[in-house]
């Protein structure tokens, strides 16, 4: 007994004193890296180049939407009927509709409603959905089941038909959008962080903290919901594009944004009529759609990537 | 005399008293008693080991303390005087208050023990402001002094780390900073060193000895090593299957063991001055704590088990060398003779 103890304390007679010999291997470690997780997650990211692609884009598009007023060459609701439905020309690079407006400041302008609506009604319904179930993960029991229910009821309606009844409901325009949408999106958001938290309540990282003497509330956004923020930026990324879409065929139908307003949708569901005789009317804002859907897609994709800590080596 | 007076010293000065406290756990097979019976109590600047098998009830012992026992488990009777109060009757927000602050504990596990998403620094300087109500600068310089406290080289450097950047034994080392930052009475440890290897372990042992000696913290020492317990406790506790077996002064307990139990754990380390070919062993299982046997539990895997060991032993205080002690053993018990 009393000699595996000595055995143990023989070659740590010198540490009560000395204390620079004792951690050789963590001394030359702080010089490995000091960045944390946030910048190497941001090396990685970058490192991709169809990554570093859609970043520009994505950069690009919000430049155009924040200053169209200064970058679009004509007003968007500006009508010249004597010029209306000409194909692109020197002072029209895009054409011009059947109102003589210039497609090319509407698409720019455009970009604020896409934007806008695919940030703001995901924000909305991250907001709804990392509450509801962040609550219905740590306290389980009839809260979990409650808030489950409602995941599941909410889940259930197709997508584009739940749209387009809660904006028959709340009449059309831009603020009606975000909230249809953060509505009909708030589930995944929910679904997600409620088995993640379930997961990590278990940690002994959460007793340790409980423990310290921390109340619930303080674990939950203290220490769980951080260890959830990966996730939740990927979902907000990825949801992004899918409300755009949501978006644009909302206004197709005539139940988003209204004229003279320009969205991208909107200005497809016009130009249908036109389709056969100019096709490039309807082409121009289909293009636009198509390359912010991709740029979010793929820009989430290499986010995800790049935040997995599986992969972190 | 002389003992029960001693007894009775530290029965005056105790600063965590656990009394006939029982935790079960509620399973398919019924109720399952993880701790049945535990009385024990501990003095400011005492340690006390706590030793037994995995599963004999040491960490459930320690959660219910700590009224961390959460579904299927539950605490059914006994109290746990602290400060005068019964902290089985407290509210959860007079807990919290006790929490971190009185009463500290360190896990395991240091690899999990920490939020992976939170710097140490700011970890350490939440229970800070948590109880003590420091404000932010305050709080990340206490959280320094902590890390030097706990012989953390390169203190300002390691506060803004994150803890998969730092080895198991910074970790662990980092867990007894924010145990200690408040300077709690009592200090709960399970199974610190389990997750180290042997010079860690030795170091960190003697760190919170050091810090014991300097906070005048009573340090509760759960362990199945009793190797750490010779390195640390001033009393042990032996527990098997839920009850306190034997307990008495660390010299009593590891050189003159009273139960059969204890013995067999003692036989049970392998020496490295006598040669043997095989390392002597207990006979048998833990019992499942579900279908415990009858009277005695150990009594299935006991060389000197009699009829009457069929009967549940009560404790009984035995004659130690260098202070009280209790054994749980019909061995010990007058009717042993004529059964």
């Amino acid at each position: 007994m009393s000699d595996t103890v000595r055995k143990d304390s023989a070659p740590l007679s010198g540490l009560t004193g000395e204390q620079e010999p004792k951690f050789p291997e963590q001394v030359d470690g702080s010089s490995r890296k000091s960045g944390g997780f946030l910048a190497d997650s941001a090396e990685r990211l970058f490192e991709n180049r169809l990554v570093v692609a859609s970043a520009v884009v994505l950069l690009v598009l919000s430049i155009l939407a924040v200053f169209a007023p200064l970058l679009a060459p004509y007003d968007p609701a500006g009508q010249v009927l004597s010029d209306s439905l000409q194909g692109p020309r020197a002072n029209h690079l895009l054409g011009t509709d059947e109102m003589g407006r210039d497609i090319l400041s509407r698409i720019i302008y455009g970009t604020r409603i896409s934007l806008s609506v695919g940030i703001v009604s995901q924000l909305i319904a991250c907001v709804i959905g990392v509450l509801l179930g962040s609550i219905a993960g740590f306290y389980g029991g009839l809260t979990d089941t409650v808030i489950s229910r409602s995941i599941e009821i909410f889940s259930a309606f197709p997508e584009l038909l739940f749209a387009i009844g809660i904006m028959f409901v709340l009449g059309p325009g831009v603020i009606n959008v975000f909230i249809a949408l953060g509505l009909l999106s708030w589930t995944s958001y929910a679904r997600l962080v409620r088995g993640q938290v379930m997961q990590l309540r278990e940690m002994e990282y959460t007793q340790a903290c409980i423990v310290c003497g921390g109340s619930n509330a303080r674990i939950i956004v203290r220490h769980l919901l951080p260890n959830c923020f990966s996730t939740i930026i990927v979902l907000v990324t990825l949801g992004i594009p899918g409300a755009i879409l949501t978006e644009a065929s909302l206004s197709y139908i005539g139940l988003g944004v209204q004229p003279p307003t320009a969205s991208w949708g909107q200005m497809i569901s016009t130009a249908q009529q036109y389709i056969s005789f100019y096709p490039f009317y309807s082409i121009a804002p289909g293009v636009a759609i198509i390359i912010t859907v991709l740029a979010f897609n793929i820009f989430g994709d290499g986010l995800r990537d790049a935040l997995d800590p599986r992969l972190r080596v | 005399m002389a003992e029960t007076g001693e007894l009775a010293g530290r029965r005056e000065s105790a600063l965590l008293e656990v009394r006939g406290l029982r935790t079960n756990f509620n399973t398919k097979h019924g109720s399952v008693r993880a701790v049945d019976d535990i009385s024990f109590s501990m003095a400011r600047g005492e340690t006390v080991g706590i030793v037994g098998e995995s599963g004999c009830g040491k960490s459930v012992t320690a959660l219910s303390i700590m009224r961390l026992i959460s579904e299927p488990g539950r605490v059914e009777g006994g109290e746990v005087l602290f400060g005068g109060r019964d902290l089985l009757k407290l509210s959860q927000s007079e807990m919290r208050k006790i929490r971190g602050n009185k009463i500290a504990m360190i896990f395991q596990e240091p690899m999990t023990s920490l939020n992976p998403v939170l710097t140490v620094g700011s970890q350490i300087s939440e229970v800070l402001r948590l109880h003590e109500r420091l404000n932010r600068r305050d709080a990340a310089a206490r959280a320094v002094e902590m890390l030097s406290v706990v012989n953390i080289p390169a203190p300002e450097k390691r506060v803004h780390e994150y803890p998969h950047q730092l080895s198991g034994g910074m970790r662990q080392r980092v867990m007894i900073a924010m145990a200690l930052c408040c300077k709690p009475d009592v200090l709960i440890c399970d199974e610190p060193t389990t997750a180290l290897d042997v010079t860690i372990q030795a170091q960190i042992i003697s760190l919170i000895e050091d810090l014991k000696d300097k906070t005048g913290a009573a340090v509760m020492m759960i362990t199945h090593d009793l190797g750490v317990i010779s390195g640390i406790s001033d009393r042990v506790i032996v527990m098997y299957s839920g009850r306190i077996i034997e307990e008495g002064t660390k010299m009593d307990v590891l050189t003159n063991p009273l139960h059969p139990y204890t013995e067999g754990l003692l036989n049970a380390i392998p020496r490295i001055d006598l040669d043997c070919d095989e390392l002597k062993v207990i006979p048998g299982m833990v019992p499942n704590p579900a279908f415990l046997p009858e009277g005695c539990h150990f009594r299935p895997r006991c060389a000197d088990a009699r009829g009457i060991c069929l009967k549940e032993p009560q404790p009984v205080a035995a004659a130690g060398n260098t202070g009280p002690r209790t054994v749980r053993c019909w061995k010990y018990l007058p009717d042993w003779r004529s059964a």
